[in-house]
């Protein structure tokens, strides 16, 4: 790799000098800075720094992805890996844009919400569908707020919200097609992976059906508990896929948000690395499966079991790598569960009460707005006693100001 | 003896670094400097004036400024020679005057004046004073209170006497080496330091490393009543204000040291120079020190004369690419230029640490066998432990906080740095006031674990002074304001007057 080093090391002096190249010099410097660690040392204590950095923290989450990245391919076929590429392309554009206009340099932040954001889709969104959306999302979501760091919002969730109410029946999970069936389009293995995509994403992608007839494990159950008559009732039953199906993701969702097992197996992986706070991801599973058993045992039929409601729709997801975005999240401890809580609890409500069959992303959204309320709460409590003497402190001394 | 080492809340457990000092290794000592700097003015005290001319001579031991009405200690020759030069150093917190003594190449030192044979008959203020004179007042983090403004903490309100063999930062010196030969001495200077405050409730933390240097303390010094406490090696404990809260379970507050709330943190050498000094005579000149860090071709232990230009002592020990630090590698100093820049009392170690300017291919996704880090993203969190890799890169670019919450886990006194750094970068200094901004005791770990690589410690230090000059152009103000008020009054009455005159 020395030949590429020095052509870079080489190249940088006319993008620093080049009369139009210097404004894009945040892009060389993205791209130097990826490929080869900068030779920056400590010029103060202390001395010696930890190892991990921002691209390796934010690559973390990415790699945890991986699992329910792979499933969606085989669940959906190869055009899920297109879709991821062109929200990195448009997602990946505006980010550098935008520090260009900044004159800063490219943040890692979109390493996550490129990956993110496709995968709250369904397979058979559009792609122009999807690169509006992260366009949408980095630059409302996070840019016009000051960028990574000072956004309130997740912006992955920004995207996803935009795209969901903007094209309702291009993305909210269309299609009343029975579940695309690995076992039975492609006698299992190899399924998705020998597809571009799957029957099922076509059908989709034509009939464009109304959102509330198609067959998510969330919508199912809405069909279920809702029905009017006995007969409508047992064919709702019929169509709600069972445990297995939600824990292992073959049924109808979102890309990404199928397979609960494979989300978990990732998101653990977050946690044991620290990358994600365990608060979070526990207060908001515990919360929600605790809150919609207490609403279902009460004889609210619209609010489902706890498994049903912990294994379907992105709530998993959500909890595991939406939720513990640190930018947009609480930054104290205790702030985390109260967090969660606020998560949980709005998840089953939105999804029990309100017109929408699924919850989780408003619910988060709902929730950054009251991050820092809960930070505020948090050091009040904590630092009242200390203030307190604090106070008295600055009231005997000479330079004491009106506190 | 706990059997269990105690520990505090936060706080970060730094792995086996790379360039370590091994365990066992012996003391050496450093020959004589050619030259020794001699600051007047250490750590807390002010600066004193000097008792010697430019071209005078020195004997070492002899002392070269003193000043009994400002908080001091005196300062000592410490080699025989001839005062070359008295010259404007620069040092970290600003310049102040400093000594080149030339040495004559003798090994003798002049001894304190001591009118008593044995310090344990002695009275306490005989022992204070001879503590005052041999140098020994000036360390610690508010010094050694005598009746010689020696601290700024009033004599009489030291209740409890605790005593630091930790050594949980990253190069420090480690205290079995310095110990293990010098145990009597210690044991005496424990009984001397007892002897001065009336028998303090003594207290000796013992790095939980060390546990069979803990058994032996113990039975030093049990007849003593002395305690010993092991002390698990979570860096910082080595700082007054963590060990005393950890030790005697007192909290010291914001702004203030150990010895504000009656305990005195002394450490190993403090107590060896106190037996120096009151059994032997011998002034502060000697310091142990600890020459650890990657920077070196071999690590040591050296005994070597306060004065002694770093420099001067390290060479021929180096490797390429090295960077000499002043203390520990979190929070110490640079030695960036100056071959002036000397070992002083507050001395404990010169930490050299390679300079990595490699480029490694796509770095920031190695997997790390041997990376140091509080998260648990690198190989070396999985596999058997290895000696971790330190060198003074930064390993990543400096990018806006995401919050991630590292900074407000390891700090040991329970701040937000994160917040810290925010409310400062927008110079609201009076909400940083709010956040505990005078909390901050300087240990350097929020910076080590930044996942953004914010040097967040050299920022708070920045705020802290910005509070200070604000406070400073405040009281200025009220100071004119009332002036002119007086000047006011003073028209008025004098009007007044010309009135009823004229009247």
């Amino acid at each position: 790799m020395k030949f590429l080093l020095k052509m870079i090391e080489r190249r940088r002096a006319k993008w620093e000098q080049g009369r139009l190249l210097k404004h894009w010099l945040p892009l060389f410097d993205a791209i130097d800075a990826f490929l080869f660690r900068r030779a920056e040392n400590a010029r103060r204590a202390p001395f010696v720094r930890d190892r991990v950095d921002i691209k390796r923290y934010m690559m973390m989450v990415v790699i945890a992805l991986m699992p329910a990245t792979i499933a969606a391919v085989y669940f959906w076929g190869w055009r899920c890996l297109l879709l991821i590429v062109i929200s990195y392309a448009f997602g990946g554009a505006a980010e550098v844009l935008f520090s260009v206009i900044r004159k800063e340099e490219v943040n890692e932040g979109f390493l996550v919400t490129g990956i993110l954001f496709p995968l709250t889709l369904p397979a058979a969104t559009p792609w122009w569908v999807v690169a509006l959306g992260v366009v949408f999302g980095v630059v409302i979501g996070k840019e016009i707020f000051g960028g990574t760091g000072k956004n309130f919002f997740n912006p992955a969730l920004v995207a996803r919200v935009f795209v969901y109410i903007t094209f309702p029946s291009l993305t909210a999970g269309t299609g009343d097609q029975n579940v695309w069936d690995p076992n039975a389009a492609n006698d299992g293995w190899p399924g998705g992976f020998a597809q571009w995509s799957s029957a099922a994403v076509e059908a989709d992608a034509e009939t464009e059906v109304d959102a509330a007839s198609s067959a998510t494990p969330l919508n199912a159950y809405r069909k279920w508990a809702t029905a009017e008559d006995e007969a409508a009732r047992e064919q709702a039953l019929a169509e709600r896929p069972s445990t297995t199906a939600m824990l292992l993701g073959n049924v109808r969702g979102s890309m990404g948000e199928t397979s609960a097992l494979l989300l978990v197996l990732g998101g653990v992986m977050l946690l044991v690395w620290r990358v994600a706070s365990w608060r979070i991801v526990l207060s908001t599973l515990v919360t929600a499966a605790a809150f919609s058993g207490i609403m279902n045992a009460a004889g609210l039929e619209k609010f489902a079991p706890p498994v049903t409601t912990l294994l379907s729709g992105g709530l998993m997801l959500g909890a595991f790598f939406m939720a513990t975005d640190p930018v947009s999240a609480p930054g104290t401890r205790q702030a985390h569960w109260a967090y969660g809580i606020i998560i949980g609890l709005m998840t089953v409500f939105i999804r029990g009460i309100s017109g929408f069959p699924e919850g989780v992303m408003f619910a988060i959204l709902f929730a950054n707005v009251f991050a820092s309320l809960l930070d505020y709460v948090v050091i009040q409590v904590r630092y009242r006693k200390r203030k307190a003497r604090r106070l008295l402190v600055r009231q005997n001394t000479p330079h004491g100001r009106a506190a | 003896m706990a059997v269990r080492a105690r520990t505090f809340p936060g706080g970060y457990v730094f792995k086996q670094l790379k360039g370590e000092i091994e365990s066992g290794l012996g003391v050496a000592e450093a020959p004589l400097p050619s030259r020794a700097i001699v600051p007047l003015q250490e750590s807390f005290g002010a600066e004193v004036p000097a008792l010697v001319a430019e071209g005078g001579t020195v004997a070492a031991g002899q002392i070269v400024g003193r000043d009994d009405e400002s908080v001091s200690t005196p300062i000592h020759a410490p080699v025989s020679g001839r005062v070359t030069r008295i010259f404007k150093l620069e040092t970290p917190n600003g310049e102040v005057t400093a000594l080149e003594i030339k040495s004559d190449g003798s090994t003798n030192w002049q001894p304190v004046e001591r009118k008593y044979s044995d310090p344990l008959n002695a009275t306490p203020e005989q022992l204070a004073e001879t503590l005052y004179l041999a140098g020994v007042t000036a360390l610690g983090g508010k010094g050694i209170p005598t009746r010689f403004n020696s601290s700024p903490v009033a004599p009489d309100s030291v209740d409890a006497l605790v005593v630091s063999a930790v050594h949980s930062e990253p190069y420090s010196l480690p205290n079995g080496a310095v110990l293990e030969p010098n145990l009597d001495a210690f044991a005496s200077g424990v009984r001397i330091l007892q002897r001065l405050f009336g028998g303090p409730r003594t207290i000796i933390g013992v790095d939980a490393r060390d546990a069979a240097l803990a058994q032996k303390l113990e039975s030093t010094l049990s007849a003593d009543g002395v305690d010993v406490a092991l002390v698990a090696p979570k860096y910082p404990a080595e700082h007054d204000e963590v060990l005393t809260e950890v030790l005697l379970g007192r909290m010291v507050p914001d702004e203030q040291t150990g010895l504000d709330v009656g305990a005195l943190v002394v450490d190993v050498q403090t107590v060896l120079a106190a037996h120096a000094a009151c059994v032997e005579g011998k002034p502060l000149i000697e310091r142990f020190l600890a020459l650890g860090g990657t920077g070196y071709t071999e690590q040591a232990i050296v005994k070597a004369r306060v004065g002694t230009p770093a420099k001067e002592l390290v060479t021929g020990r180096l490797v390429e690419q090295s960077l000499l630090i002043h203390n520990g590698a979190l929070a110490g100093e640079p030695i960036l230029n100056g071959d002036d820049w000397p070992v002083t009392r507050a001395t404990w170690g010169v930490t050299a640490l390679y300079e990595d300017t490699s480029r490694p291919f796509m770095g920031w996704m190695a997997p790390g066998f041997d990376f140091d880090s509080t998260s648990r993203v690198f190989a070396s969190s999985y596999f058997p432990p290895k000696a971790r890799r330190a060198d003074t890169n930064l390993s990543g670019e400096l990018r806006p906080c995401i919050q991630c919450g590292y900074c407000a886990e390891v700090c040991p006194r329970d701040l937000l740095p994160f917040q810290l750094d925010r409310v400062l970068s927008i110079d609201e200094l009076d909400e940083a006031e709010e956040l505990r901004l005078f909390g901050c005791i300087e240990c350097g770990l929020c910076s080590y674990v930044c996942v953004s690589k914010i040097p967040l410690m050299t920022n708070i230090i920045a705020g802290k002074r910005r509070v200070h000059e604000e406070h400073e152009a405040e009281r200025a103000e009220l100071a004119k304001k009332q002036a002119e008020e007086a000047a006011r009054q003073a028209a008025e009455a004098q009007g007044d007057k010309q009135e009823g005159n004229a009247a």
